[in-house]
């Protein structure tokens, strides 16, 4: 009995072995280097010291950028979350075959480079371009003008970018819902917001949660989009860092910049994570209050 | 007669000098591999020239490229020394690699366009060390002042332009630190080469307030410029030169206050296997038929430059000068900030001050 248990158990331990080992050289590791970067600004060979920290407190900035970098990635995830949410129920409600098809319209631009779909960007925000004719015909914005080079602009690519990955996320968790469950629930008398609030919306949750990490992350650390779309005062921590690493020729500092980065990142992540139970209470309150009728 | 005995005699001996020279500095090189380092789509590659190399030396080439100056340097540091025969180092970057002997001291006299080589670059104490000369000044460029001639009306003769409050919104500035604290330095009336940083940040933050865009690439720019959403801005004389050659209005102007400019140069690498072989090159690519081949016939997506030797700058033709703006960079005799013989230590202050002006 007892060699059952132990070869159960060394038969788990070998099969988390290789996604263990891939972790470890892949995540651990270059972390490791990373920190150990951050403490040797005059390169491998010279000692250690704390010259590199002592820079990012001597001033404000980065963590002032910092903050703009989660607050641009936490409202572009907002955003998608929101721009995502109708064409995911619509898929999860689609026939079959309708729903391949329409899942393979939403994978197309996912499937394309990324600085393609930058410079797409650029030409469809011009001045010029018809979204921006369209603005001046409402008279939302002035001739020749254009969103291209500011904070906004980098929040669109944003958006756009990860609007697929969002969609597929809130699709895998909506497809879930059984509409026989809704049928039933409108034979009880509720109402389609009634509907919304006690069926989707909790059964939906955790995977609204879950792409909102999922995009977020990369939109924390994005640096191509606002260094081609953002102007002058649309850089965020990414291009500060990208920039120690190449022209600066600053690992250490960049490093520490990444540590930054990596530990804000986190703190958005837990708190999202930390919305998941928050909003099943919300949801089951709710519930709670519409139980009698 | 129209030719008397003598003159044909003469004539004929005249062509069949250079031939047999030709066929000396064959049998000279043969069989010789010269091994060189620089950046790809440079003139070291450009397929013409190098056919002609090959026919006068009997000697083969291969081609190393780098990404970046520090690039090269690394590449010397580990291993290429002893294998790479000749560098193309910017001039910013002769003093450190010599400073690290990965280059040797080149023998002057034995450099053939020496004499004809602009003498701000061939005077000047960055391709020097110890005494010695490092490098070959090979081409040149400037950053300076750009404007669209449509837009900016009267075409501005200062640097003030960019910092003008009507100017908001209408600036394009090259992302690079030196160039950046040049410029402003230059803005200021301080010494371009030890500027007063505090005055340098504050004058780049204002100007900041102006910028669309920080540009880094010849696309970068283009695209910005020729959509109208920059109208004025820092450009490299090179692209300036590529969009007036394909009929884009832009006006390249060298200010009152001076203007940034940047060589790049030969070397010779320390323990070079084909140090000979080297020279034979350096002597072919500072020549006055390298360059016009180069520059009037260039290979598939070869950046050009302009020369620094004047004689082949007086060979181009005209078109192909203009395309280059060669013929204002060299009549330029305004005050001129070189891109060269900043300390390491200083260039490093001058980074984080670039970089915390971006970031702010």
């Amino acid at each position: 009995m007892a060699s059952r248990a132990l070869r159960a158990r060394l038969t788990g331990i070998l099969l988390l072995l290789p996604a263990g080992l891939l972790l470890a050289v892949m995540v651990l590791i270059p972390l490791a280097v990373l920190v150990w970067f951050s403490f040797a600004p005059e390169g491998a060979d010279a000692p250690l010291s704390l010259d590199s920290y002592a820079r990012l407190f001597a001033t404000p900035l980065y963590f002032h950028l910092a903050m703009k970098t989660m607050l641009t990635a936490g409202l572009a995830a907002l955003l998608t979350a929101a721009l995502g949410w109708a064409p995911a129920w619509v898929l999860s409600r689609l026939a079959p075959r309708a729903r391949t098809a329409t899942l393979l319209a939403i994978i197309v631009p996912y499937l394309t480079s990324y600085l393609l779909l930058i410079y797409s960007v650029f030409v469809i925000l011009g001045p010029g371009s018809p979204v921006m004719v369209t603005l001046r015909l409402l008279g939302l914005a002035a001739p020749g003008a254009s969103i291209l080079y500011t904070q906004a602009a980098t929040v669109v690519m944003l958006v756009y970018e990860n609007l697929p990955v969002m969609v597929f996320v809130l699709f895998s968790g909506m497809q879930r819902i059984d509409a026989t469950l809704l049928a039933a629930a409108g034979s009880l008398g509720a109402t389609r917001r009634a509907r919304l609030r006690h069926i989707v919306l909790p059964m939906a949750a955790p995977s609204l949660v879950s792409g909102l990490i999922i995009v977020f992350v990369p939109m924390g650390g994005a640096f191509v989009e606002p260094a081609i779309l953002g102007g002058p005062n649309g850089l965020l921590l990414g291009n500060v860092i990208a920039d120690q690493m190449t022209r600066a020729d600053d690992p250490s500092f960049g490093s520490v910049l990444s540590l930054l980065l990596l530990l804000a990142t986190l703190a958005i992540v837990a708190l999202l994570a930390g919305l998941r139970p928050a909003l099943h209470r919300l949801t089951s309150r709710w519930s709670d209050h519409v139980a009698p009728a | 007669m129209m030719l008397s005995r003598r003159s044909l005699l003469a004539s004929a001996a005249a062509l069949t000098l250079p031939a047999i020279a030709r066929a000396q500095g064959a049998a000279a090189f043969k069989g010789q591999t010269l091994t060189i380092a620089s950046w790809q789509n440079y003139g070291a590659d450009d397929p013409g020239t190098l056919q002609m190399f090959e026919q006068q030396t009997g000697a083969s080439v291969k081609q190393v490229y780098f990404t970046s100056e520090d690039d090269l340097l690394q590449m010397l540091r580990t291993g290429g020394t002893g294998k790479i025969d000749v560098v193309l180092p910017n001039l910013e970057y002769v003093l450190p690699a010599a400073r690290q002997s990965l280059i040797q001291p080149i023998d002057t006299a034995r450099i053939k366009s020496w004499s004809s080589l602009e003498p701000r670059f061939r005077d000047d104490p960055s391709i020097r060390y110890d005494g010695k000369v490092y490098a070959v000044p090979w081409v040149q460029g400037a950053t300076s002042l750009a404007v669209n001639p449509a837009q900016v009306t009267p075409a501005p003769t200062s640097w003030d332009i960019l910092w003008d409050p009507a100017s908001k919104g209408k600036v394009g500035f090259f992302d690079d630190p030196t160039t950046a604290v040049m410029t402003a330095a230059l803005y200021l009336g301080e010494n371009p080469q030890a500027p007063d940083l505090q005055r340098v940040r504050k004058a780049l933050l204002d100007l900041k307030r102006n910028v669309k865009l920080f540009w880094s690439s010849a696309d970068d720019w283009n695209k910005a410029f020729l959509t109208g959403a920059i109208t004025m801005g820092n450009l490299w004389s090179g692209l300036a030169g590529t969009l007036r050659a394909n009929g884009h209005a832009v006006d390249f102007i060298l200010p009152k206050e001076g203007t940034v400019l940047w060589g790049d140069t030969w070397a010779i690498v320390r323990d070079a296997p084909h140090a000979d072989l080297a020279y034979a090159w350096i002597n072919f690519a500072t020549s006055t038929p390298y360059f016009t081949q180069w520059i009037t016939h260039p290979g598939p997506n070869q950046e050009l430059a302009v020369p620094v030797n004047t004689d082949a700058i007086k060979a181009l033709p005209e078109a192909a000068a203009n395309k280059l703006l060669a013929g204002p960079l060299v009549a330029y005799r305004g005050p001129i900030a070189l891109q060269a013989g900043i300390a390491p230590a200083a260039l490093k202050k001058w980074t984080e001050l670039w970089e915390e002006v971006k970031a702010s």
